[in-house]
Parts: structure tokens; sequence; C-alpha cells
């Protein structure tokens, strides 16, 4: 569960005071939904953007759902590859801005974080043609690679294996490290992923993410 | 209220400090003179002259990244005689020789493959940097078969063959015509100069009592035409765009192209007019030639017949060099196709950031991109805090930033 509605108010109230022109557009048990301008004044690599655009975000209550964010300005353009049809912004995994949220993450920091990042790195991609912090694969690709830079192992396979232990064993600081090094998990990738094992809800956050991809991985074979 | 002459004079401030200063130009007048007094006193005769940017007037402060990095002007020095009389390699040591036995040189000096780089102290902070390119004159076999080919005969006569380094210790010949290339440049330029040398000699004048006692002792090297400043302002905000991308050394378009395209553009405008009003003719044209990227040859000779600064019969891209036939420009475009697709894209962030912005209602949008365009230091040197807004973005640090994704 990401927000309950009594937290999820005092949030909303401080990104009105924070954006003045958003709106709030329906508030009931279920979700909370903002409309209006935003002003994105960011800088990095010696470019800015000042500019507003018009989105719609919709706050999920007493759900696993993460907050989104709809380009209802229509300023992204449509062969933008990190924009659903839908109008929803594609601003980074789930399993990312999930763990954000666990490590306290508030709703002012989601917009700082990824929301205006999502903009710069829009009007960045625009001008340049390339990205200014990188992009994530489309799928399972990028899914990993999130994961990859969480466990601080750039080798893919050695980070599902991680993904895999964390999913379905116990941390075991002396016993050998599931990457397959051969050294013991804590003088290997224990000081990275053992919040993993730790605390439930990332743990539930990596299982969903493996069984997914075991489930794929069977579909795949069967087809075969 | 928007004011755009004003908006227009601040650019043009801007791009005048990136200038090489009256004083720096004195000074590597006297410098290279010196050099072919040395080269004399050594034996070697040679007419040592400028070539690129220092030859065109259309010198900038390179280096986008360092604000403290030295202005380079490259120099032609021409041995008597032609390439038949020696060796490549012959021809680059007897140079070399003679500089390195100097107690004068010897100090300063830096052999690179193909030139000389002599180092001179900075003056208020800011140093420059003599590249010195050997060459001899070329074989008249050679010229003779340059001339049957070449648009433009009467440029010729001034090839020259350099010593061009092919690994280790081995040189070939490569022919080349910054004489040619400067001659046709003047011609085209000299109506632009024409046009507007009075008020900015006197401009010029006010602005250094200090260093001339009359308007008439100001070198003509100094006058600028809105052609050079379009030139100068192309460069620099080129070398600001590409330091922004990954392969941006490799993808950036060379310095001749821009000489070369925009010229060849301006040659077809009238010189009654302002350096904005040139800008946005030339990047109207190369807009309208970025449609090759799409269109076949044939197609867009048959929408632009007329346009001929790029071409791209058999899909290969070609930028002529008006002084030499053989060279086309756009070589390394055809190697990687990465450098048109950049090229385009760079021009259309030149026309958001130097012309679109002028008609910007608000001071401040009009502030961030100049300073996307020409980078904040070299604006706020000259600028200060005018146009600024009161509230400074926050910078998004690198590390962890966001990445955006997308689920199949």
């Amino acid at each position: 569960m990401i927000f309950f509605k009594e937290s999820a108010v005092q949030q909303v109230n401080n990104l009105l005071r924070l954006y003045d022109k958003l709106q709030i557009c329906t508030m009931d048990e279920t979700q909370i939904v903002l409309v209006g301008p935003i002003l994105v004044n960011r800088s990095s690599k010696g470019f800015q953007v000042c500019k507003e655009y018009t989105v719609k975000i919709v706050i999920p209550l007493e759900s696993e759902e993460l907050p989104y964010v709809l380009d209802t300005g229509n300023h992204i353009d449509s062969n933008y590859p990190h924009r659903y049809l839908s109008g929803k912004l594609c601003l980074e995994t789930d399993a990312n801005v999930k763990i954000r949220f666990i490590d306290g993450f508030s709703l002012e920091a989601w917009m700082t974080e990824y929301v205006e990042p999502y903009y710069f790195s829009y009007e960045f991609f625009q001008r340049y043609g390339e990205f200014p912090f990188g992009e994530r694969g489309h799928g399972w690709d990028g899914i990993i690679q999130a994961y990859s830079e969480l466990f601080n192992e750039p080798d893919y396979i050695k980070t599902i294996r991680l993904m895999k232990s964390i999913s379905i064993g116990q941390y075991r600081g002396h016993a050998l490290c599931p990457c397959g090094s051969g050294q013991k998990l804590r003088a290997c990738h224990g000081p990275f992923i053992m919040k993993f094992y730790a605390d439930n809800r990332l743990k539930t956050i990596v299982r969903k993410d493996y069984f997914s991809l075991e489930e794929e991985v069977r579909k795949y074979d069967k087809q075969r | 209220m928007k004011n755009i002459p004003e908006r227009q004079k601040d650019i043009l401030s801007i791009i005048a400090s990136l200038d090489i200063s009256p004083t720096m130009y004195r000074n590597a007048v006297e410098k290279y003179k010196v050099i072919t007094k040395f080269l004399s006193d050594c034996g070697i005769e040679a007419d040592m002259y400028p070539q690129g940017s220092f030859a065109f007037g259309t010198v900038v402060r390179p280096n986008a990244k360092d604000p403290s990095a030295n202005y380079d002007l490259d120099f032609i020095c021409q041995v008597s005689g032609s390439r038949a009389d020696y060796a490549p390699s012959e021809l680059r040591q007897k140079i070399e020789d003679a500089f390195t036995s100097s107690a004068i040189y010897g100090g300063k000096l830096k052999v690179c493959k193909e030139c000389f780089t002599v180092e001179y102290a900075d003056i208020n902070g800011v140093g420059f940097t003599i590249d010195i390119v050997p060459a001899a004159d070329e074989t008249s076999e050679n010229k003779k078969r340059l001339t049957q080919k070449s648009l433009a005969p009467e440029l010729i006569g001034t090839a020259i063959a350099i010593p061009k380094h092919n690994g280790e210790r081995n040189y070939s010949w490569l022919t080349n015509n910054p004489k040619g290339f400067r001659i046709w440049f003047d011609k085209i330029n000299e109506p632009f100069l024409a046009a507007s040398r009075e008020t900015y000699r006197q401009h010029l004048f006010e602005d250094n009592r200090t260093l001339f006692s009359s308007v008439e002792e100001i070198p003509h090297g100094l006058d600028r035409s809105a052609l050079q400043r379009v030139i100068q302002l192309l460069k620099y905000h080129r070398d600001v765009y590409y330091a922004k991308l990954e392969d941006g050394d490799d993808l950036k378009p060379i310095s001749a192209i821009i000489n070369a395209v925009a010229t060849q553009i301006a040659s077809q405008y009238t010189p009654y007019c302002s350096v904005f009003e040139l800008l946005e003719y030339v990047l109207n044209e190369l807009n309208i030639y970025a449609q090759q990227e799409k269109l076949t040859f044939k197609e867009f000779t048959q929408m632009y017949g007329s346009r001929t600064v790029f071409s791209r019969p058999d899909g290969k891209w070609y930028i002529s060099n008006p002084a030499n036939p053989e060279d086309n420009l756009a070589d390394k475009w055809n190697q990687d196709g990465r450098i048109p697709t950049y090229f385009f894209r760079w021009v259309k962030a030149v026309r958001t950031d130097l012309i679109e912005s002028l008609q910007q209602e608000n001071e401040q949008q009009f502030r961030i991109a100049i300073e996307n365009g020409l980078g904040s230091m070299a604006v706020s040197s000259v600028l200060g805090k005018k146009y600024c807004s009161p509230i400074t973005p926050k910078p998004i640090v690198l590390q962890g930033a966001a990445k955006p994704y997308r689920s199949l």
C-alpha cells in the first residue's frame, strides 16, 4: 500500500502550495485527481528548461498502484518512446519508484525527482537526440537494468540470480553469494541486497517481478 | 515589452566578447612575422600566411568547456619550390629541425603529427597558439588537372601540398588550397563588409581609443561583416551544443563546412542586411537542405533545383570545397550517418536560441535561450544578471537521476 487517504491529503496540500496552478479535480475513497499546469524549472548539463506543462495527476488511495501522470496538454510528441498511447508518462520502472516510496518518499519528492526530470529529459532529447541521464530498455530489459543498478551488479544473468535468491531464499551472510562468484554473500553483494531480504515490502516487489519473469520464460519455452 | 533591437545588440556584444581582441590580433600578426624572419635566418625561404578563422576574420574563443583555453590561430608555412622538390617527410623534418634548434622556439614548441604549435604567453589571462602547417606549391600537372575539374579555375593557382601523416613516420602529400578558399571567401564577403564598414570601424575605434589614434589605423583584419558575425555565432553555438553530446567531438561539423555553406548561401542574399536577417536566411536555407535526409536526390532537385550547397547524388553527401574540386568537405558524413542527422538537428537549436528567442514575450525565456545556446559563462560575463529570472532553476543531479522507461 502506497498511500492512506489521510497522509495523501496532507501531501497533496503540500503539492498544491508548490504548484500553485494545480487544482483538485476529484477526491474520493479510491483516488485523488489533480489537474492543471505545473512549472518545470530545472537545469542539468548546462541546459535549462523553464516551461509549464498541463497535466492530470492520479493518486490511487489504499492501493498497490503507483501515482501516475497523464500528458493532458499533449506536450509530448507522439513519436517519443516513453509515453503510452493513453497519454500516461513512463517515468521509471515501477519497482524503482515503489522502493523509493517505501524509503519514505513524498509526493513532492516524486514530482521533483521523477515527474520534472521526465519533462527535462524529454526537452533535452528533442533538442540533442540523446537522453541526458540515459533511458531504460523497454519491457524486461529495463526492469532487469533497474535491479542491476540497485544490486550494483552489471551482469544481467547474475542480477536475475540475485532476484531469485531474494524471492525464495533467506539472507545468510556466511553462505555463498547467489551470483556465483564463490565468495561469501556478506563479502560480495550482501551490502547491496540485504535490505531486500529483510524488509518484506521490498521483498514483495522483487518477488512480483521475479515470478512474472519466470512465468514469461515458461511461456516462451512452451511456445518453442 | 520585448525590445528586439536591444536583444540583438546584446547577442552581438556576446559574440564580440568571444572574438580575438585588437591587442591579441596585433600581437599575433607581429609574432608570425617574427617566425617568418626566423625561418629566413635559418635559410628557409617561406611565405607564412594565415588560414582558417584567422584568415577569414571569424575567430571565436575555443573550447566552451574551458574558459581559460587558448585561441588557436592557424598558419601555412609555404616554402619556396614545389612538392616535386621534396619528399613530404623531408619537408616536415626541415621545418622541425629549424624550430627545435632554436633557443627562442625550442622551449615553447609542441611537435604534432601534421603541424608545429608555438604557444604564447597570456595577455589578461588569455593566450594564443600559432599552429604552423608546412607546405609546398602543388605541381603544375596537378594544378592543370584541378583546373580542368574546377568550377572556379581562377582559384587553383594557389593550390599547395602538405605532408599528411599516415602512421609511424610515413607521410604522403595532401592537396589543399587555403589561399584560394580565402580569395573566394573575401570576394563574397566584400560587399557585406562594404555595407557596414564605416559604422563598424567607428564603433571599434570608440571602444579602443587607447590602442588606435585614428579610425584609419585599425587593421582591416579586424573588420567584421554580417557574414563574419553569422559564421562566428554558428561556430560558437556549435561548440557549446556539441560539448553536451556523448560523442560530440566526433559528430560536430568542421569549421570549414560552416564557412563554406554559410558563405555560399550568403552569396544569394543582399549584403545590405543585419546579422540576424542573414542568420535567419542561412538557417532557413539549411532547413530546406535538411529535407535531403528524407527525399531522394531526384525529388529534392525537382523541388529545389537551384540549391546545390549540399547534394546527395548516389546517396552520398557532398559539400564542395570551392578552391579544391577533389575535396569533399562532407567526407566524414558518409562514414558516420549520425553526423548529418545531428547537424540538421543542431541547426534547429540555433534557430530556437538565436532567432525565435528574440520574439519571446518573456525576458527570462530570452535569457534561458541564449544561455542554452551560447553557454551561461559567455552570457553572464557580458550581460551580468540582465533578463535573469529571480527564481533560479533547480539542478538535477546526474548520479541516480530518473531514466524514462516503458513496459511492453
